[in-house]
């Protein structure tokens, strides 16, 4: 009876649209990763369905536990995952020219996946903390400085793609922190003068993957390659695919890390524009669900950080989909629950879990 | 100070509220874009991205059919295989060495190429990813151990073997026979080459092109579905390639040699044709200058193409059936019959000659100046005399002119199976108006009636005009073609010979004209007596033919013996002098040899 009751309380307090999304993106996910893989590497299957478990388990830790008390550590967060960071630069593992992992016993984590849920907390309890004039010129010096060295030390690694995905994230939260328009304008030019600079810390292959993006022929065999296979991965499916493990694209190895970075080719090579469409609705539904939360949402707190996390949800949507389908530039950033992943995994279905949470609390608040 | 607080808060919460739905149509326009996009390539572009995952996981590992042997008339080889072998670089491979660029240039210093070639090959477009391309053919054996060491530390790079074509007698019958090369890019955008495809090997000229379609023989080709490593999956088909069939000719190449020499003993520029008149076979087809067809084998020598085009004697037309040329005093046959049948005149109809003869001011001259006095019909033709084929031609006008010149085929193509042979031209009143805008002389009548003047033809042709005579009244298709064997030697098809020209004369005439091209050999005053061999009547008539560039063309057709004749023979030698004198004494060679040392 105490079981039964605990259950129902639970899909009471749960959000049920966003759990069935992220149910039916797990299903998505283990179909293709099951397909990506099906030809050589079966483990990576394996793996992931344990991804999956352990990450549902965080999702439902994070679910019970109050976004607030989250917020309120988030000091010894960052704190704690900037040591983390040095610590990879140190001794990380280095797989394909970068040193983004942490070897831990038999798998490998990845803490600047991490830092995509750390630096939105830390900020958001900085402005708490300021609740009378948080956006001040100082203040928002502040902030710059919190944001830009974890930002930093990612580039080094480099991961140029969590690098890059932080900073909007970081806007959209001053932007539903009620910063005044003017200034996230006069931010955002700031940002946006700076970017040609920036263009000297590209390392060579990036800006490779630049020049490739506004022009795959120039180098059809080297890195162009991937994005020219991508696209007729995906190009090459039509409207119904050419089934379940049967993309020559994909089974022939044509398409590049496609387990995790290039997921989407092989779902859109397999079941066509009507499983691209599919995925995207249900995307859709979930990110829309997410805003529908942080309205509902009754403190600044609890919405602002669920603005960052859908945020991040759905630039990792665009972008991945977008390099996929040749309108984003490549960089390594993964597809929400269907790209293979440990890391990657986790930090979405915490975040999930985050996301019910706030909605948890606007139940209770609402009895 | 409350209250403000509050309706400050309820501001706040509104603001957000805005601010949020904000964000929800900026996620809509995004998975808008996305959606969009995915539309794009999937349902518009759907189908081109089909045939490129396709045409991506497909190799193609062409097998090249051994190209078919060409033989003379009695099966000697005249163009035949060896093997032979060529680098194909795999760009898909090659691209992955470091510093590949470097090893272009070392490579292009082995094989002696600008490395720029190489590097033009590497960028080309290839229909699937494992395609090779073919760098070089033809190597040494130099170059093949030194690419054989660089291949130990380079990807990508191969040696394969390659029938390459082998000419037993050297560049003998060059002309003939042509030559093979790799298909150029002007013939691939011509629609008349639309069934080859980039990198083939085709016939350029002579036999190998006109019979490319049955020397070459249908390649096979391996279907391997490959995966993005190269790795070979699987064969999903596979097509046997088919041997290409044999050529025999009719050429008799110890004629042809024989007939070669001749002409470089004395350093000719000319023709010399001969035929079997009952069959229209060509026994040989001599076209001088020529080029030597071992700088064609495998890969084509530059410097020496290039010197060929230069070359203002253009060695590299078949003059044979490309070079066209007044016919002379031969084409006086055609009017003495037009005459004849024409009832203009009869074989004892007499002219005078007095060696010039005037059209008002203009003075048209007998090439034998005291002149022949009175001339009839066996004379007139005998001793060549100009006057009285002036005064029969004039007689006769230029319409009768152009109709027995266009019964004896001129103008006309014989369609031998050779390429690129012209037409000629027979002249009439129309023509010298649609072509000068001006009207038609009778100066001009007289010029044509002994074959000079606007009048040409091939020395095919020409020859034709003796083989009509020959055979008493018609003329067969000239062909070198004479069957189609498989490798086994097996007939697989023989040429029939057909009748290409029925002269509608009277049988009398006719008979009339072989007396009279008898006398010209044998006559004590017969202008081809140097032709003349003591144990076979050889028939025949010479022209000596003016020409703007020089010294006349020496000419003589004849054929031989004269009750059943064997052989038709065409002696034109450029600049060469009398028809008599230089033409007559080789083609009595060739007859004397053909029948005495061939025929037994």
């Amino acid at each position: 009876m105490d079981i039964k009751n605990n259950v129902k309380k639970i899909f009471f307090e749960m959000n049920l649209i966003l759990m069935i999304m992220t149910l039916l993106l797990i299903i998505a996910g283990s179909v293709s990763i099951y397909s990506a893989t099906f030809s050589e590497i079966k483990v990576y299957f394996f793996k992931q369905i344990i991804w999956y478990v352990i990450g549902l388990f965080l999702m439902f830790v994070m679910f019970n536990i109050n976004y607030n008390l989250i917020i309120q550590a988030a000091n010894y967060l960052y704190v704690f995952f900037i040591l983390i960071l040095i610590v990879v630069l140190v001794f990380g593992k280095e797989i394909m020219g970068a040193q983004r992992w942490l070897q831990l016993g038999w798998f490998q984590i990845q803490p600047s996946e991490f830092m995509k849920i750390v630096i939105p907390v830390t900020i958001i309890r900085f402005i708490l903390i300021k609740q009378n004039k948080p956006f001040t010129t100082k203040n928002l010096f502040k902030i710059f400085l919190l944001v830009v060295i974890p930002i930093l030390m990612i580039l080094k690694q480099p991961d140029l793609g969590t690098a890059i995905l932080l900073l909007p994230i970081v806007f959209v939260i001053l932007f539903i922190g009620n910063i005044k328009i003017k200034k996230l304008i006069i931010i955002f030019l700031i940002f946006l003068s700076l970017l040609p600079f920036s263009y000297f810390v590209l390392k060579d292959y990036q800006k490779q993957r630049l020049y490739v993006f506004f022009n795959p022929e120039i180098d059809r065999l080297g890195a162009g390659y991937n994005v020219i296979q991508s696209q007729i991965a995906v190009g090459s499916g039509k409207f119904f695919g050419k089934g379940w493990l049967q993309g020559t694209q994909s089974q022939l190895n044509y398409i590049p890390v496609k387990h995790t970075d290039f997921i989407f080719a092989v779902i859109t090579e397999e079941f066509g524009f009507l499983g691209g469409f599919i995925i995207l609705f249900i995307y859709f539904i979930f990110i829309m669900e997410c805003l529908k939360i942080i309205n509902l949402c009754k403190f600044t707190g609890g919405k602002m950080l669920g603005a960052g996390l859908t945020t991040m949800i759905l630039l990792q949507i665009f972008i991945n989909i977008g390099m996929t389908i040749g309108i984003m530039p490549v960089t390594g950033i993964t597809l929400p629950l269907l790209s293979c992943g440990g890391s990657s995994t986790f930090v979405i279905l915490i975040s999930i879990g985050i996301l019910q949470n706030i909605y948890k609390e606007y139940i209770k608040v609402e009895k | 100070m409350k209250k403000y607080s509050i309706l400050e808060n309820i501001k706040e919460i509104h603001h957000r509220f805005l601010r949020i739905k904000f964000l929800a149509w900026i996620v809509s326009i995004f998975f808008f874009i996305l959606l969009i996009r995915l539309f794009y390539l999937q349902i518009i572009k759907g189908d081109y991205y089909r045939k490129l995952s396709q045409a991506n996981c497909v190799s193609i590992v062409k097998k090249t059919a051994p190209r078919g042997h060409i033989y003379d008339r009695n099966y000697s080889e005249l163009v035949i295989n060896i093997p032979s072998f060529k680098v194909n670089i795999i760009p898909f491979y090659f691209l992955k060495n470091e510093n590949f660029e470097k090893t272009i240039v070392e490579l292009a210093n082995i094989l002696d190429i600008p490395p720029e070639d190489i590097k033009e090959k590497l960028s080309k477009d290839r229909g699937y990813i494992l395609e090779p391309v073919t760098i070089k053919r033809n190597l040494s054996e130099k170059e093949i151990s030194l690419i054989e060491e660089k291949k130990l530390y380079i990807k990508g790079i191969l040696i394969e073997p390659e029938p390459k074509r082998k000419y037993p007698f050297k560049s003998t019958a060059s002309h003939i026979l042509g030559y093979i090369s790799e298909i150029t890019k002007e013939q691939l955008v011509d629609s008349s080459y639309k069934n080859y495809k980039a990198g083939d090997i085709i016939g350029q000229a002579g036999i190998e092109k006109q019979y490319d379609q049955i020397l070459r023989g249908e390649d096979g080709a391996t279907y391997i579905l490959t995966d993005a490593r190269g790795k070979q999956i699987k064969i999903l088909n596979e097509i046997p390639f088919k041997y290409g069939k044999n050529v025999v000719l009719t050429i008799d190449i110890k004629l042809q040699k024989f007939a070669e020499q001749l002409m470089e003993k004395n350093k000719y520029k000319g023709v010399i044709l001969a035929m079997e008149p009952a069959t229209g076979e060509i026994l040989c087809m001599v076209s001088k200058p020529d080029y030597d067809l071992n700088f064609f084998s495998g890969n084509i020598d530059v410097k020496y193409w290039k010197k060929l085009l230069r070359d203002k004697d253009h060695p590299l037309t078949n003059r044979a059936v490309q070079g066209l040329y007044s016919p002379g005093s031969i084409f006086k046959i055609v009017v003495g019959l037009g005459g004849l049948n024409e009832k203009m005149i009869d074989i004892n109809t007499s002219f005078l000659c007095e060696g010039i003869y005037w059209i008002k001011t203009w003075p048209y001259k007998c090439w034998r100046r005291d002149g022949h006095g009175h001339v009839s019909f066996f004379r007139a033709i005998a001793e060549s005399c100009d006057i009285y084929f002036y005064k029969l031609g004039l007689k006769m006008t230029v319409e009768m002119l152009h109709k027995y010149a266009l019964m004896f085929g001129l103008s006309e193509k014989t369609n031998i199976d050779l390429p690129g042979e012209k037409a000629g031209i027979v002249p009439s009143r129309e023509w010298k108006i649609r072509t000068s805008n001006s009207p038609w002389f009778p100066g001009n009548t007289v010029m044509m009636s002994i074959g000079q003047g606007y009048l040409s033809a091939t020395p095919l042709q020409i020859i034709n005009l003796a083989n009509a005579i020959a055979n008493e009244g018609y003329v067969m298709q000239p062909h070198v073609l004479k069957a189609i064997t498989l490798s086994n030697r097996k007939i697989y098809k023989l040429f029939e010979p057909i009748k290409l020209i029925e002269v509608n004369i009277d049988k009398k005439n006719i008979e009339y004209m072989r007396t009279a091209m008898k006398r010209v050999v044998n006559s004590a005053a017969g202008t081809g007596k140097k032709a003349f061999i003591s144990d076979i009547i050889v028939a025949g008539k010479t022209a000596t033919v003016e020409n703007p560039q020089g010294e006349t063309h020496a000419m003589f057709a004849g054929f031989a013996p004269y009750n059943k004749p064997a052989i038709s023979v065409l002696v034109l030698i450029e600049h060469g002098g009398g028809g008599g004198d230089v033409a007559a004494p080789l083609a009595k060679e060739v007859i004397e040899f053909y029948l005495k040392e061939l025929k037994k």
